[in-house]
């Protein structure tokens, strides 16, 4: 169980599929909005690394594009809130399912902003497809 | 290679005498790329992968990201792709060092980490030249 809201200090857990995850760490495609206008993401305070691999899994599964789970990146919630416009929102559920919302409407300046959430994140790279 | 190329050459041995036959046309050898290709037109190839998406275009979309791309002969051949009416442009590096441009027929616009912590945007109408703070922010992140 997750407080109401998503503190500052917590640390986020975007799950990286396919080819967005490079040698170095996530492409910025990974922080993306979807079609939707969101970035899912799940609060990973109390999960050890097996929890939040298994469910990464369960994201996976839930994919239509098949695309194989490559690994996760690691952000916070502080490092999110510091780009300009950019908004965290709980969202489940299912438990501890959270969203960046609120991008802007030109598609570049959503780049720039992933680009700088790629650049913030650290990585946890598979070096197999569980 | 060398081994192949000598095996073009049959040499032939008949009671103690030699005599060596004539060679084989190498030319259909010489002519298949022993070695993967990188594409020849990168705007073309991504147009055919985007199908219907590319219809969308508009007309001078492709022009002007060709042109970008002989604008910038010494960077090596981008990813390209066609998203949301535009076709972009990406060099990547690291996640630190990563250009991308997009053009959409009429404006160019520029979204790139040169170095950690250091995005560089922009939008200008593109009139078949770089913009300076386009050509720097590309320039600082790929550079080696």
């Amino acid at each position: 169980m997750h407080p109401a809201d998503i503190a500052d200090s917590e640390r986020l857990v975007i799950f990286v599929f396919g080819d967005d995850m490079k040698e170095d760490g996530a492409h910025w495609r990974a922080f993306m909005p979807g079609a939707d206008g969101e970035r899912s993401l799940y609060r990973s305070e109390g999960l050890d690394f097996c929890e939040v691999a298994a469910l990464g899994k369960d994201v996976a599964r839930q994919r239509p594009d098949n695309k194989r789970l490559r690994g996760w990146a690691v952000i916070s919630a502080s490092d999110v809130r510091k780009l300009p416009g950019l908004q965290l929102k709980v969202s489940e559920p299912p438990d501890g399912h959270g969203i960046i919302d609120s991008w802007p409407n030109e598609r570049m300046n959503k780049v720039s902003l992933a680009q700088s959430l790629a650049d913030d994140a650290a990585t946890i790279r598979f070096p197999f497809s569980p | 290679m060398f081994m192949e190329a000598t095996m073009l050459m049959t040499h032939i041995l008949t009671d103690g005498t030699s005599s060596l036959t004539r060679a084989h046309d190498p030319y259909p050898y010489f002519n298949v790329p022993q070695w993967k290709e990188p594409s020849a037109d990168p705007i073309v190839d991504a147009l055919k992968a985007a199908g219907a998406d590319a219809a969308r275009l508009h007309a001078n979309a492709a022009d002007a990201a060709r042109m970008v791309l002989n604008l910038l002969p010494e960077l090596p051949n981008p990813t390209v792709m066609v998203e949301d009416y535009e076709i972009t442009l990406e060099w990547y590096k690291d996640k630190s060092h990563v250009a991308v441009v997009a053009l959409d027929g009429q404006s160019i616009s520029w979204a790139v980490m040169a170095g950690r912590a250091n995005p560089l945007k922009g939008k200008e109408l593109f009139d078949k030249e770089l913009p300076t703070d386009a050509y720097a922010a590309i320039s600082a992140a790929t550079a080696d």
